[in-house]
């Protein structure tokens, strides 16, 4: 286990690099040159190339992207070329509004999706099943953003019960939280019940209830630990989404986090943010398919056995 | 001998598209104490539904009728509270394949002691019960291997564990669906003694599920032969074997291989089993019946004592006088 971790952690570092090249890369392949872009076409060449030499786009490109690296490992990621300040520090403040806003939505997802889904497999077909597969039927084909102003409308408009924008209390969050996790407890929902619905005709749920356990015992012992494996591997892989954030959402309701960054830094061709933001993901994309898959060798023994190579 | 468990005309009929599906019809049969039934039959001839409808683990979608009498108790009335408390205490069950009888990600000790920790709450006792119980299922190495995961052992293994998993609860019936069909013949060999042994040990009754008549020879005191839902034949193993009446049983016996003078092929049966959607007329076994006479068309045999023990349902006259 241990061998099968650092081999996985190494192969997670290779990508890491290989990412960052393509992501470095990726930038100075875009048309326009971002010092063109913030400067007017009245300043003077030397000046332009002043600047240049400031943001070091002057160098060769190995040279940018080593300085590059290096000061990504000192927490710099370099000055937005729009507003002038640091990119980490905007990082500092944006990463925790959008954990807070898609963590929360996510665990929603989970508290609320979970147990729907394995009701709705464990009662298949009767009415309450129908009736809670054919809701998030609905909200899986709803548009988050439609949903937003939905309910923004009935709860911020009409009902004056919550606040429209922003994301200073507790309360600010319940909107777009909802918004987000209506559609993703729909897909939670329906993949816990396809996964719960195959285990419950394995034969070992057979035994489990033949040697006299309760239903209840059943369900959770050996429904669910069994269908939860692949549910939290999935999770785990929807990790990286959580950074990237809900980016419509966040626009929607004003609140600073990363998705609005993102999206603003590609318009603006702020490509230190946008360096920044394709990175961060990028090892969280590789961070949490690595934990993925130790999880489901922690879970599942049969995949423990295959992943340190047969012998144990 | 006192009886153990009845069956009182259980039908069961399965909610297909185009009607019900009638897997078993009008069924009855006891197995009494310490006694060795087996049931006998073609695939998909209703045998497995029979058990998994004693066990009341059907899947739902089917309509049950009749009795099942279990210890002076009809199991069809009780309510899943009460049946909860009859499975793995009265009445084991262990299956087919027992390559996925046992859940993955529990190691399969553990899948015992679950079982034994619902009368017995030491977790100390619990363990030394399953210890002893894997030594009496003739597992080798027994402190070890219940720490070993399902993956890591081998079928008959597998189903030595299952076995030790059901009788660790001491019931008075076990139900045992092809328990050896998955396994080599050694192995079923093995399996089968334990059976035996468990019988004559511990006095359960077992209701033995197969098609192999080499198993029914080997351990069975009494056999049903099941055709289409319907018991065709029933009577002690002897019986069974040496003076088969029914034309079905007899076709089921001429087409085992034996060591025999007569060279040649094996004899066959021809069709199929029917599958048979709502209203049936007559015997189900007559579209393959070389003996068939016009009433089997027409009307249902009863299953009748034949002789003193040995019940057959036929109309055939000359089937049941001839000879």
């Amino acid at each position: 286990m241990l061998a099968y971790t650092i081999r996985r952690l190494l192969q997670g570092i290779l990508l890491i690099i290989a990412v960052s090249i393509l992501v470095f890369s990726m930038l100075h392949l875009m048309p326009g040159d971002p010092v063109e872009l913030i400067t007017d076409r009245k300043v003077p060449p030397d000046v332009k190339a002043e600047m240049k030499r400031q943001f070091g786009l002057d160098l060769p490109l190995y040279q940018q992207y080593l300085r590059w690296v290096k000061n990504i490992f000192r927490g710099d990621f370099g000055i937005s070329i729009r507003s002038k300040t640091p990119v980490a520090s905007t990082f500092r403040h944006r990463i925790p509004v959008t954990l807070k806003l898609t963590g929360t939505a996510l665990l929603v997802e989970f508290l609320v999706g979970v147990p729907l889904g394995l009701w709705a497999a464990y009662k298949k077909d009767s009415r309450f099943d129908r009736a809670v597969i054919s809701t998030s039927l609905l909200f899986a084909a709803l548009p988050s953003f439609w949903v937003a102003v939905m309910l923004i409308m009935i709860f911020g408009v009409h009902l004056k019960l919550l606040p429209l924008s922003g994301f200073s209390s507790a309360k600010h969050y319940v909107l777009p939280v909802l918004s987000i996790a209506l559609g993703g407890i729909a897909g939670m929902l329906r993949m816990t019940k396809s996964e719960v619905l195959d285990v419950l005709n394995e034969r070992f749920v057979f035994t489990a209830y033949a040697k006299g356990l309760d239903k209840r015992t059943v369900l959770v012992k050996h429904v669910l630990y069994n269908s939860i494996i692949l549910i939290l591997v999935m999770m785990f892989l929807s990790l990286p989404w959580i950074i990237s954030g809900a980016v419509i959402i966040e626009n929607i309701f004003v609140i600073p986090g990363m998705g609005g960054l993102l999206t603003q830094a590609i318009i603006n061709q702020d490509m230190f943010v946008v360096q920044g933001c394709v990175l961060i993901i990028s090892i969280l994309t590789v961070l949490s398919n690595i934990l993925a898959d130790l999880l489901i060798a922690a879970l599942d023994p049969r995949i423990r056995v295959s992943m340190s190579g047969g012998g144990n | 001998m006192e009886k153990l468990l009845e069956l009182r005309d259980l039908s069961i009929n399965y909610l297909v598209k185009d009607g019900a599906l009638s897997a078993v019809h009008q069924l009855n049969f006891d197995i009494h104490r310490g006694e060795i039934f087996a049931l006998v039959g073609e695939s998909g001839c209703g045998k497995s539904t029979v058990a998994f409808s004693i066990m009341r683990l059907l899947q739902g979608n089917e309509v049950v009728d009749g009795e099942i009498v279990f210890q002076g108790e009809d199991l069809l009335s009780l309510d899943e509270a009460k049946m909860e408390k009859i499975r793995g205490k009265h009445i084991g069950m262990i299956f087919q394949n027992p390559l996925d009888s046992l859940n993955p990600v529990y190691t399969s000790g553990s899948q015992v002691a679950e079982a034994i920790s619902l009368d017995e709450k030491d977790k100390n006792v619990i363990l030394e019960k399953v210890i002893k119980l894997y030594e009496s299922v003739r597992i080798p190495d027994a402190t070890e291997r219940v720490k070993s995961y399902p993956h890591e052992l081998s079928g008959g293994m597998r189903q030595r564990v299952m076995i030790a998993m059901m009788l660790s609860r001491n019931p008075q019936l076990l139900i045992a669906d092809e328990p050896t069909t998955a396994l080599d013949v050694t192995v079923e060999a093995q399996i089968l003694k334990l059976l035996r042994e468990l019988r004559d040990d511990f006095g359960s009754a077992i209701l033995l599920i197969t098609h192999n008549f080499g198993i029914v020879a080997e351990l069975a005191d009494r056999v049903g032969i099941m055709y289409a839902g319907e018991l065709m034949e029933l009577a002690d193993v002897e019986e069974i074997f040496h003076c088969p009446v029914h034309p079905y049983s007899k076709a089921l016996m001429a087409s085992l291989p034996r060591i025999t003078k007569e060279q040649g092929r094996l004899k066959t049966l021809e069709g199929t089993v029917p599958r048979i959607i709502g209203e049936f007329q007559g015997c189900r076994f007559s579209n393959r019946c070389e003996h068939a006479i016009e009433e089997c068309f027409q009307r249902k045999p009863e299953l009748l004592e034949w002789r003193p023990g040995h019940f057959v349902q036929c109309l055939n006259k000359e089937v049941l006088h001839g000879d």
